[in-house]
């Protein structure tokens, strides 16, 4: 029981990350997202290539539109709801943590 | 002239005086004599008297000697002498009668105390060839009794070997207790013959191996009717019933051959003097002392071992037949739980070698392993086989239901579970294990299967479908035990109110 648990717990992860990079990926904030991640404290955002502050209002736009366009995920075809539910959960999370770290800079 | 006249009268009177004084004179000389005589004869008489009070003082004393005599004379018939009442009761009893083999058991304790009596009687005291000669007959006296208390053996062995429809009632009845108990004392007396008592032993134990397997087959092929249950034989399609009906049947009539022998052959002087009232003497008193009690026992063990001889083999060829038929994973681990079980149970009854039945289902308990470990590896090797297409739809695949079937009756035979093969860590049986057995092969099959054709993100998808499904599995049937022993614990509280 203990082997299922790790497996699913495993499986749960990959799901999680996958979707999560694919829907931040739809948008092109993950490459936002990875330069934030990189950049140094003492830099201003707005300076650094990649982050204009053109750009960074594109993508934001990009990134409502795909909130509000129903596009189905892997993660509906999960036959469990209880984990359907969970995993649906943790893809906001993360989603809302990029989006916070976009929105801090 | 009246003067004259007168004294003629008076001459006259006086002669009558005179004539009648004289005739009580003659009396007085008459009574005088008899008064002589009678003297004489009181005389007599006293001395008589006498003689007589001498001579029957004589006689009291005599007569008391003698009867001191005739006291010691009927002690020593009654010691030494058996009456011609006895001696029949000894060649002919018939010790199926309580009364009769009461009286029986009395004159035989006798003759023995008598026996043993002479013989020092003869050692000590010489008296020509006296000793000898009533020692011989004595001697002959015992062996009629003890040919008889033989025969009647022989005979009751052989009608319990041939009593094929005895029932448990029959078995068990006031008119059986009495006849085992007959029984019991009659092999107890014959163990001063060797001969008798071993030929008795053989008797019993063929008796009731027959019997035994008379009964066995009886209740395989026809049932039992005195408990209105169907042959076992028409149940071999549920291999757990069949077997565990087979074994609970054996394991009971080992445990009351068991108790059966300890009645006829293990000593137990309180209980056979009870009922035949038989008072023990120091000649006869049979004192137990620790190691006769423990080689009473090794020595029922060893003829236990005989009876249930003749078991094993129908017991062999249908274990052996369930076994060898397509049984599923989970149905050939309940049976190895049950086999475990009913090895230790047959071992403490008869912890022997030789128990055949022990040795029955060590083996049959070896082979039904060795089958589930190759039902497993064939499982193993055929998820190996499973192709990607079974993947596509990333839905719960057919062999991801089917080990999850196999799961959920494996953990129920676990709660089940009578012996400690799933719980033994050391145990290649051990749930885990097993459990691990069954889903490390399907894991990496899906995950073979999903890596041929699926993406990252499908085979996560596809890949949690499963593994929830099995754990889904695992969640109700702890459920199932958990509505199940709140439904038990309802009912017994019900029982309890209206109770």
């Amino acid at each position: 029981m203990q082997l299922l648990e790790s497996e699913g717990n495993t499986w749960n992860d990959v799901l999680v990350l996958e979707e999560v990079n694919a829907i931040l990926k739809r948008c092109e904030l993950d490459s936002i997202v990875e330069l934030l991640e990189v950049l140094p404290r003492n830099l201003k955002a707005s300076e650094q290539i990649g982050l204009q502050k053109e750009r960074v209002e594109m993508v934001m736009r990009n990134f409502y539109n795909t909130l509000f366009i129903t596009v189905s995920s892997h993660s509906e075809k999960l036959q469990d709801p209880t984990v359907r539910e969970e995993i649906r959960g943790k893809i906001s999370q993360r989603i809302s943590e990029a989006h916070a770290l976009v929105s801090y800079y | 002239m009246q003067t004259v006249e007168n004294a003629k009268k008076f001459l006259m009177e006086m002669d009558t005086i005179r004539s009648n004084i004289a005739s009580v004179e003659e009396l007085s000389f008459h009574l005088q004599d008899s008064c002589i005589m009678l003297a004489s004869k009181v005389e007599d008489a006293d001395r008589n008297m006498k003689d007589f009070i001498e001579r029957a003082s004589f006689l009291e004393t005599k007569k008391s000697q003698l009867m001191q005599q005739s006291s010691n004379v009927n002690d020593f018939l009654i010691k030494y002498h058996m009456k011609q009442e006895e001696i029949e009761l000894l060649k002919s009893a018939n010790l199926n009668i309580h009364s009769q083999a009461r009286a029986f058991f009395a004159t035989l304790h006798r003759l023995k105390d008598a026996y043993v009596d002479c013989q020092s009687m003869t050692e000590k005291h010489f008296h020509g060839t006296i000793g000898f000669e009533l020692l011989e007959i004595l001697g002959q006296h015992q062996d009629t009794a003890y040919l008889h208390l033989f025969e009647w053996v022989k005979q009751k062995c052989e009608s319990v070997g041939n009593n094929a429809n005895a029932t448990q009632e029959s078995i068990l009845s006031d008119d059986a207790h009495d006849v085992n108990v007959i029984l019991q004392m009659s092999i107890r007396q014959l163990q001063d013959i060797p001969i008798y008592f071993s030929q008795c032993q053989e008797l019993l134990v063929q008796a009731r191996r027959n019997q035994l397997i008379q009964k066995f087959v009886l209740v395989l092929t026809q049932g039992d009717a005195s408990s209105m249950k169907s042959a076992l034989d028409l149940q071999s399609y549920d291999a757990i019933g069949y077997i565990g009906a087979m074994l609970a049947w054996v394991h009971q009539a080992m445990a009351m051959e068991q108790e059966f022998l300890y009645a006829i052959l293990h000593h137990d002087r309180e209980r056979t003097e009870s009922i035949t009232s038989v008072p023990s003497t120091p000649s006869t008193r049979n004192t137990t002392t620790p190691s006769t009690t423990n080689t009473n026992t090794t020595n029922i063990q060893e003829i236990l071992v005989k009876v249930i001889h003749g078991l094993g083999r129908p017991l062999k060829m249908r274990l052996s037949q369930t076994l060898e038929n397509n049984n599923t994973l989970e149905t050939l681990y309940a049976i190895a739980d049950l086999l475990t079980f009913y090895q230790s149970m047959f071992y403490k009854i008869l912890p022997q070698t030789e128990n055949i039945i022990y040795q029955t289902v060590t083996n049959c308990l070896a082979d039904c392993r060795k089958f589930f470990a190759n039902v497993l590896h064939k499982q193993a090797d055929s998820l190996q086989k499973v192709t990607s297409s079974s993947c596509q739809d990333l839905k719960v695949s057919i062999v991801t239901r089917e080990c999850a079937r196999q799961i959920v009756g494996i953990l129920i035979a676990h709660d089940h579970s009578l012996s400690t093969i799933s719980t033994n860590e050391a145990d290649n049986l051990y749930v885990d294990v097993v459990l691990g057995d069954i889903i490390q092969p399907l894991l990496q099959a899906c995950r073979l299967a999903a890596l041929q054709s699926l993406s990252n993100i499908e085979m996560a998808v596809y890949m949690l479908n499963n593994v929830m499904f099995l754990q889904v599995g695992k969640f109700f049937c702890s459920i199932f035990f958990i509505l199940f022993f709140i439904q038990m614990h309802f009912a017994f509280t019900l029982l309890s109110f209206f109770q």
